[in-house]
């Protein structure tokens, strides 16, 4: 980020007013200065973006709007705004509901049912590059980048180094259980997940239109 | 080194060779004899021989002859101006077809004797025929002049004979081109040698006119005489080494020492007489049928050979039948059609076609009923025709009548038995729709693919009880036969690999078509209940993830709004509703889970949580082979409710900084300890008493799928350990009726 947040622009989008709130409450603990704008649907965010998108540092997005997923957000956001750092928070963090959102170019995501205290220090953490991994969400995408339908292994294929984190996250390790298991000091391995996020977006930019236009979540 | 086998076709064309220089020999030995045009017979009585019939071209000086006429003797017609020669008078034995049947050596000498006398006049351009008017019993005479014949006019008989031979020779002929060097077709072919050689010199003398040279006929007769032997001893031969071997190959040398003594004495003239011969074929039918017996005996573990033996079995009935039919039912009955000896010969065509069909193996899967149909409508011909003897010989009942009680009884009494026989043979080899419906259901709507495919394997083995029963490449897609039955293939189906099945009903049967008939509409059956469980199964899903939806985007919200509004007390709760509502969503969307699986999200929500909470957690990643072992929806939701409620005990009232986590897969248990160090449980709680809400319905998860919770005050803290049983104790879904066939029989 060549912005930092404490002083940066963050857009909430959010349709449940009091949680609206409460998270506003998170954010200013979490980035004590940061300025936010809220949204209640897709359309205006978009609207917002439009004039505001080049300024954005953080968007902090749930995926379930009234008009529509919070992932089509996400994906403007990677492909228009490189500058902004793209959460999805959610009630839920199986694979079904995030696998998309992290290939459309979310860098990590927040539950929203979580202590407000919680949730500061893993938005603190997703702004410093330690994104968090789930089980489910490692087990997809250790299938994805098996999958025959890579289309360019080349630049968007995982090294072995990676392979290997994202196994051991997938039998329920956390980062820094499986940098001692590495031998490995934990911010690496929370690079590693940062890179597999970034690969995971490159490969399957077109990939996972077509998956999310299969399950009907787009 | 083996000198290269030389090819099929060759072999073929060197047979037919030989057939036509064979044809050629005894058709030139044949048109040279000379005729007069006239059918001899011996007379009733044996005394006389009698002009049974003129040929249109036979020339004949007048007065001619009528049928009926008795041919008193033959003499030369003396020249223009002197005085006849004394003619030679006939008799009834000059007339007979095959001189083996005189009694005596010596009055075989006689015959030959009197054969040669006879050839020398009938070889002059004209004979004087002596005769007896049948009308006005006056003696006249005739003057006939023989001449050789074309092959148009040779007797049927004479054709019969050589075309039995012929044909004989070529089907053997072509079984042993196919498989020159398997003992079965070469004994085949020896039959064949025999048989050429017997039939070809008896169609020359058996179907001569009067006489021919005794010479030509003393060297005809042993030839005819070792072809009969050696017909008979290859059959032997070839039931002793077909389908199964019975004796060593070196036995079978046993087989030409006996020709050449039965020779040696019928040359040497040592013996009952001529009619020895007759001893020995019997005693060669004899060994035949022993032959015949141990074969069955020997392939009964061997179907495949066991059906061979059945097209041999199956000719040689039909065979001896219709020799019976033709040779005797005339005799018996008195019908006016009466067959020569000579034509009867035809019938071995019959078994030579069923030999080789037997030595082919053809199509024998298919065999099995024809064998038993020809054989119950053979039984009751003979039945008819010795019953119907019977009743002529004993009561003295006039023909017509005889038969006409004959056919009662025998329709009264045998019908009723063959068609019991038929339905004790054939019974339950059916299985009714409904029952192959219910089947087809049981496998397709198994609680899980893998129980699909032993569903499918065990019904298979019901049905058809095949001693070997392997996976097989994946082939066609539909049902087959091969081996000549022995093996079935089926494709891929319900979870099940392609299969193939061999030696069914134990190995005592072959595959028929009804077998695989059946097997085409228990795959097609399966496949349209797999495909209805498909859309089942897509339907439920459907309805499931609605169900998630509407939980996640309503409730899910309203719970989310609750808990930000919430004060601290009811927080926990909110909480623990938006926990069950995600595991009951990701139960939902998905129906198993493997083990590992849920023991990595347990494990990894469980750290989140103890370093959220500042405790510190010792879990080691297991090299468990979970991924094998599923969890259904109730014992994956138990487990990880069960971890979670422990876990917020730990943090909420264990006052611990440590928590250790340990686990035990044992079978189909798995058990987890949790050893924390905090403060230890209240006494109260261990015995049961005042449990806090959270335990008790820990307790209740735990026991509801047939698991077991131990709590424990170790002095350093708590240890609670939860014990799961990995198969869940739910009620299967009914079966339907218990299927099936405890006898679809064996294949006939």
């Amino acid at each position: 980020m060549n912005t930092s947040p404490q002083t940066g622009l963050c857009l909430l989008v959010e349709d449940q007013p009091h949680t609206r709130d409460w998270m506003l409450g998170v954010l200013d603990s979490a980035f004590p200065g940061l300025r936010v704008a809220t949204a209640g649907t897709l359309k205006a965010a978009h609207q917002w973006l439009d004039t505001n998108g080049t300024k954005l540092t953080l968007a902090v997005v749930d995926i379930g709007l009234p008009d529509g997923s919070g992932v089509d957000i996400v994906r403007r956001l990677a492909a228009e705004f490189p500058d902004a750092l793209p959460v999805v928070a959610t009630i839920y963090d199986d694979d079904a509901h995030l696998f998309e959102a992290i290939a459309a170019g979310a860098r990590g995501y927040v539950l929203k049912d979580e202590e407000a205290n919680l949730l500061v220090g893993y938005l603190k953490r997703i702004e410093s590059g330690e994104p968090p991994l789930s089980p489910s969400i490692a087990h997809r995408m250790l299938a994805h980048f098996r999958g025959p339908t890579l289309a360019r292994p080349d630049t968007s294929g995982l090294s072995p180094r990676e392979t290997e984190v994202l196994t051991l996250l997938a039998r329920g390790m956390t980062v820094s259980e499986a940098a001692t298991r590495l031998g490995l000091q934990p911010q690496t391995v929370a690079s590693y997940v940062k890179v597999i996020y970034q690969k995971l977006n490159i490969s399957s930019r077109a990939e996972a239109t077509r998956e999310a236009l299969k399950r009907g979540l787009a | 080194m083996k000198p290269a086998a030389a090819s099929p076709g060759l072999l073929l064309v060197a047979v037919v060779l030989l057939c036509a220089v064979l044809s050629w020999v005894t058709f030139a030995a044949a048109t040279s004899m000379p005729r007069m045009g006239l059918t001899l017979l011996a007379s009733p009585d044996g005394t006389v021989v009698t002009v049974a019939s003129v040929d249109l071209s036979a020339r004949i000086d007048n007065p001619g002859i009528v049928p009926g006429a008795k041919l008193r003797a033959i003499g030369t017609v003396p020249a223009p101006g002197s005085a006849p020669a004394d003619p030679i008078p006939l008799e009834a034995d000059d007339v007979r077809p095959e001189p083996d049947s005189l009694d005596t050596y010596a009055a075989l000498d006689a015959f030959y004797a009197r054969q040669s006398m006879l050839a020398a006049i009938l070889a002059q351009p004209s004979v004087m025929l002596y005769l007896v008017n049948p009308l006005t019993g006056a003696d006249y005479t005739a003057v006939a002049y023989p001449k050789s014949s074309p092959w148009w006019t040779l007797p049927s008989g004479f054709w019969v004979q050589f075309l039995t031979g012929i044909a004989g020779t070529l089907i053997a002929g072509w079984v042993w081109a196919l498989r020159p060097r398997a003992l079965g077709p070469i004994m085949f072919a020896l039959t064949a040698v025999g048989l050429i050689g017997a039939t070809a010199t008896s169609a020359l003398y058996a179907n001569r006119e009067l006489a021919i040279n005794g010479d030509w006929f003393a060297t005809m007769t042993p030839i005819n005489h070792a072809g009969s032997l050696t017909f008979g001893l290859a059959i032997i031969g070839l039931f002793l080494s077909y389908p199964r071997p019975l004796v060593r190959p070196r036995w079978l040398l046993v087989l030409p020492l006996a020709l050449l003594v039965a020779m040696g004495l019928d040359l040497a003239k040592i013996g009952a007489g001529p009619s020895q011969l007759y001893l020995w074929v019997a005693l060669e039918t004899l060994a035949i049928f022993i032959t015949i017996a141990a074969q069955w005996w020997s392939t009964r573990r061997h179907p495949s050979d066991r059906a061979a033996l059945g097209w041999i079995g199956l000719s040689v009935i039909a065979g001896a039948g219709s020799y019976t039919l033709l040779g005797a039912a005339p005799v018996v009955l008195h019908l006016p059609f009466g067959v020569p000896q000579s034509h009867v010969t035809g019938v071995l065509v019959v078994i030579y076609v069923g030999l080789a069909l037997g030595l082919l193996r053809y199509r024998l899967f298919e065999l099995g009923r024809w064998a038993y149909r020809i054989l119950f409508y053979t039984v009751g011909a003979l039945l008819l025709l010795t019953f119907d003897a019977v009743l002529v010989v004993t009561l003295d009942l006039d023909s017509a009548p005889a038969f006409g009680l004959a056919l009662v009884t025998v329709g009264f009494l045998y019908l009723p038995l063959r068609d019991w026989l038929w339905q004790r043979l054939t019974r339950s080899r059916q299985i009714e729709d409904h029952q192959l419906f219910a089947a087809a259901i049981d496998v397709a709507f198994a609680p899980s693919r893998q129980d699909s495919a032993i569903r499918w394997r065990d019904l298979l083995v019901r049905l058809f009880d095949p001693l070997e029963l392997a996976e097989a490449d994946a082939g066609a897609a539909q049902p087959s036969l091969t081996s000549d039955g022995l093996t079935l293939f089926l494709p891929a189906i319900a979870g099940a690999p392609a299969l193939r099945l061999a030696y069914p009903f134990a190995g005592r049967g072959l595959f028929a078509p009804e077998h695989l008939q059946l097997a085409n509409q228990l795959v097609t059956l399966t496949e349209h209940a797999e495909a209805g469980r498909a859309a089942y199964t897509r339907g439920v899903g459907e309805e499931r993830r609605r169900m998630a939806r509407d939980l996640h985007d309503d409730v899910g919200a309203r719970l989310l709004t609750g808990l930000h509004t919430a004060d601290t007390a009811t927080r926990p709760i909110l909480q623990a509703a938006l926990s069950d509502i995600r595991a009951i969503v990701s139960g939902l969307s998905g129906d198993e889970a493997s083990l590992d699986r849920v023991l990595a999200e347990t494990r990894h929500e469980t750290a989140r949580r103890m370093e959220a909470a500042g405790i510190a957690l010792d879990w080691p990643v297991n090299d468990i082979p979970g991924d094998t072992i599923q969890l259904d929806y109730r014992l994956h939701k138990a487990l990880t409710s069960s971890v979670r409620e422990i876990v917020s005990n730990v943090i909420r009232h264990a006052e611990a900084s440590t928590l250790a986590v340990s686990l035990d897969l044992d079978g189909d248990r798995l058990a987890l300890h949790f050893a924390d160090n905090g403060i230890g449980l209240a006494t109260t709680a261990l015995a049961g008493d005042s449990q806090g809400f959270g335990l008790r319905n820990l307790r209740h998860r735990v026991e509801d799928v047939g698991g077991r919770l131990t709590l424990a005050n170790t002095g350093k803290g708590t240890a609670i350990g939860l014990d799961i049983p990995l198969r869940a104790i739910v009620p299967t879904p009914d079966r339907g009726p218990s299927v099936l066939p405890e006898a679809l029989g064996s294949a006939p």
